[in-house]
């Protein structure tokens, strides 16, 4: 399928006005591919896009909240650190009740055998 | 033959007297309509550019008394005088007087069916009143009017001219019939009117008195069906950047593009959207998505705006998407429908800007150039966020394949299931 020159040339302006960077890394095709923000247009006072500025600074969200790459490994090992204490906690909570269930059981045991003589 | 360059300024010059002079008669179109009819500036205007392009059809909708039918004859008086005929659902309208009858003497004596075409046909200015009350017979031949720019009766048919039509209706009138949803899809635009403040309702007496009761009748024809053409020749030839085409197709392919097929599918939103990856999305919002008339509505008016006031940007485009999306969308929850679709135009440009911050058309215009692991990936990472693009990278993909960058299953559309066009097709 052949596109259309003004599907390329709209493609083009948006480049245009939203350039990538490019930085060779070695003698082959490999490269980075990389951007920097100069204006957040949709951004209002007092909110953030930044999740991290959102979660411990307390901070309003913007309408879309941005989440990069790394930001979003950090979230993902903090869940999946949370997730795991959280499992411990419920294992160490169903021991605990176990263990007051069978003290309950011992204590109203000596209690009617007490009682009983 | 040798042409004076001087010649050639001389022309360029009254050219452009001519189209001043013509810019500035819509402006007074605008004015003599605004002297008489109170309405938001913003319906005045729309209603005036929709006129701009061949075969202009026009819908107001409105309760009872707000003014629709004075606001299309307003329009059609400005633009026509009195070449123009009315048509009302609300009288008993036959096939006959819309479309044409039968010569009876020619039959007659010389035995030849002729056919007498209605003056609905012949005029300029074509008006119909209480649009939702038209029976559906005539509503049908009004319908292949619109479609083929021609009429049938009697075997015979009649190629209609260039025109305006201008229809109004009011929804929630219990006596409505119910029309094709494609009936209303030829409608370029659909405004609504409200009833009027506190203050509108003094102004709205002075008018009354100041034009005797009656501010139709000396609403005077501001341009002739002629200029009107001219001016519809120069905006049909107005250029407008690829940008802003790339915008309107957009807009329209946000609110109809969904990985689940719901053009086609028996089960539609919201429970064909349960489990689905962009459920949150807008058209997730959309039961019915718009047509492609939906885009060349919004091209016409932005050609409009540009000849009239000369630019148009992304705002003036989502400012008139408005009303070219009421009578095409049919959304999961309507509580108002105006207010709806503002809503959504609203998500549009957070969408617009997000799309620019994650430079998704950078990534896909170094992508056309040729495939690269690494852009790839960025774009594939895009994708996820983004149905549109992620039916274009999906297109890419498919040749990439054939090309041997990639191997069947590991694209995006075997890994996340997406199959736009094979689901069709």
């Amino acid at each position: 399928m052949i596109d259309s020159k003004r599907y390329k040339d709209f493609l083009e302006s948006e480049s245009r006005k939203a350039p990538i960077e490019k930085k060779q890394i070695d003698e082959g095709r490999r490269f980075w591919v990389y951007w920097t923000e100069r204006d957040d247009k949709v951004v209002g006072e007092g909110e953030t896009r930044d999740i991290i500025d959102l979660v411990y600074f307390d901070k309003k969200p913007s309408k879309t909240v941005i989440l990069d790459r790394s930001t979003a490994r950090i979230l993902q090992e903090r869940l999946k650190g949370l997730e795991e204490e959280n499992i411990d906690l419920l294992k160490k909570m169903r021991v605990m009740k176990s263990i007051i269930c069978a003290l309950t059981l011992v204590i109203t045991a000596l209690l009617i055998i007490l009682f009983w003589r | 033959m040798r042409v004076n360059a001087g010649d050639n300024c001389l022309a360029d010059n009254s050219f452009l007297e001519m189209t001043k002079m013509m810019r500035n008669k819509v402006m007074d179109l605008e004015r003599e309509i605004s002297a008489r009819f109170i309405a938001d500036k913003e319906v005045i205007r729309i209603l005036i550019l929709n006129q701009m392009h061949p075969r202009s059809a026009t819908l107001i909708r409105a309760p009872k008394g707000v003014g629709k039918s004075t606001l299309m004859l307003l329009l059609l008086k400005g633009l026509t005088g009195d070449d123009f005929v009315v048509i009302s659902g609300a009288s008993e309208v036959k096939r006959g007087e819309v479309v044409g009858r039968l010569h009876i003497p020619s039959l007659e004596r010389e035995g030849v069916e002729r056919v007498l075409w209605a003056t609905f046909v012949k005029s300029r200015g074509k008006g119909i009143d209480e649009l939702n009350r038209l029976n559906p017979y005539t509503t049908a031949n009004i319908h292949h009017l619109m479609q083929f720019g021609e009429v049938w009766a009697y075997g015979q048919r009649a190629r209609v001219e260039d025109y305006i039509l201008i229809a109004n209706e009011n929804p929630l009138d219990p006596t409505s019939f119910v029309h094709p949803p494609p009936l209303y899809d030829r409608f370029d635009v659909c405004v609504f009117l409200r009833t009027l403040t506190l203050s509108e309702k003094f102004q709205l007496q002075e008018i009354l008195e100041k034009y005797n009761w009656n501010p139709v009748e000396s609403m005077p024809q501001i341009l002739s069906f002629e200029e009107l053409q001219e001016i519809r020749k120069e905006v049909v030839n107005t250029e407008i950047d690829s940008e802003l085409v790339g915008y309107v197709n957009l807009l329209v392919r946000d609110l109809q593009s969904c990985i689940r097929g719901k053009e086609i599918s028996e089960i539609k939103p919201p429970a064909l959207c349960e489990g689905c990856h962009f459920m949150r999305d807008v058209c997730g919002a959309i039961k019915e998505p718009v047509s492609e008339r939906a885009t060349v509505a919004l091209l016409n008016l932005a050609k409009a705006f540009k000849w009239l006031y000369g630019k148009c940007d992304v705002d003036d485009l989502l400012q008139m998407a408005l009303w070219v999306f009421p009578h095409r969308l049919s959304l999961i929850k309507t509580k108002n429908i105006l207010s709806d679709i503002r809503e959504l135009l609203e998500r549009e440009r957070v969408k617009m800007e997000d799309r620019r911050l994650r430079r998704q058309w950078a990534l896909l215009n170094e992508l056309m150039k040729g495939f690269n692991p690494t852009v790839y990936g960025l774009a594939r990472d895009a994708a996820a966020e983004d149905m549109v693009f992620a039916e274009e990278l999906i297109r890419m993909e498919e040749k990439w394949i054939r090309e041997g960058f990639l191997k069947r299953g590991e694209d995006l559309a075997t890994q996340m299931g997406w199959y736009f066009h094979k689901r069709i097709f």
